[in-house]
């Protein structure tokens, strides 16, 4: 089975957003696009689809509510991830799903129609 | 997760420059640094993979966050072992998920690890861990102050 990593064909982002980590891959209905955001509350998350982009952006706020950090690995702030989508996409029908700090973004195909006789008036 | 972006370094050494996990820390982790590759797509299928983590404190605890985003809990261990805190967690193979094989592989099926050598202070009794929203939550109480002092009687010959 193909994964496809659309990311890498997007230069495009900018550097003060930490870069969220997702992977694409191929499924029977389209593509799926899954992203980590472990802590990230679901307010804090952003989709967009628009012709030919989708856009995830989320808001990790620091680990620690109260008492003091002394060590950080983990992305904190603003978070992006942008693809180019392919024409194929039903952006309509794009579906979303968070669950255990993974979103997981459904993006089915356009039903394929054969050719289409076309009536001349 | 990546651990740092390249505009987060400058906050990062500061984040570093009072961290009294370091020493231990450190010199810990670069024992298994060979064994240990960080990041989720390129490591080979042997290797766990490295768990990234925040630590902070107040006044009662020190707090770990380990990002373990899309498991179950059931597939997460935690122990302590001569000073040694350590985190391992591994993503099965679930029949429900037959047919996404591709995710799991790139999302990063397999085995994570991630080991800490604890400070003195800490009360092993009181070790606390949940999982929640993808993250790992473990709170490590502080000794009481006097609680880790004990006196020798000296005893006669």
């Amino acid at each position: 089975m193909t994964v496809i990593a659309l990311n890498r064909c997007y230069p495009g982002i900018r550097e003060k957003e930490a870069e969220i980590e997702a992977v694409v891959g191929q499924t029977d209905e389209g593509f799926e696009v899954r992203a980590a955001l472990p802590g990230v509350d679901k307010e804090k998350i952003t989709l967009f689809v628009d012709s030919g982009r989708l856009v995830i952006k989320a808001l990790r706020e620091s680990s620690f509510a109260q008492g003091r950090e002394i060590r950080r690995e983990l992305a904190q702030g603003e978070m992006k991830k942008e693809y180019y989508l392919p024409e194929s996409v039903d952006v309509d029908n794009v579906s979303a799903r968070f669950e255990n700090g993974i979103l997981s973004v459904r993006l089915p195909l356009r039903q394929q129609s054969g050719p289409r006789a076309v009536s001349i008036e | 997760m990546k651990p740092v972006k390249r505009s987060d370094e400058k906050r990062m050494d500061v984040a570093r420059r009072y961290d009294p996990f370091r020493d231990f820390f450190d010199e810990f982790e670069s024992m298994f640094e060979d064994f240990f590759r960080p990041g989720l797509v390129s490591r080979t299928e042997d290797s766990p993979a490295l768990i990234h983590a925040d630590i902070g404190e107040d006044d009662e605890k020190y707090m770990v966050r380990a990002a373990l985003p899309g498991m179950d809990e059931k597939n997460i261990k935690v122990s302590v072992e001569d000073g040694v805190l350590s985190i391992q967690a591994e993503r099965k193979e679930e029949e429900s998920e037959e047919k996404k094989g591709y995710f799991r592989r790139e999302i990063g099926y397999g085995r994570y690890e991630r080991r800490f050598r604890l400070p003195d202070n800490v009360n092993l009794d009181k070790v606390d861990a949940r999982y929640k929203n993808g993250i790992l939550d473990i709170d490590l109480p502080k000794k009481e102050k006097g609680m880790s002092k004990k006196e020798i009687k000296v005893k006669g010959a």
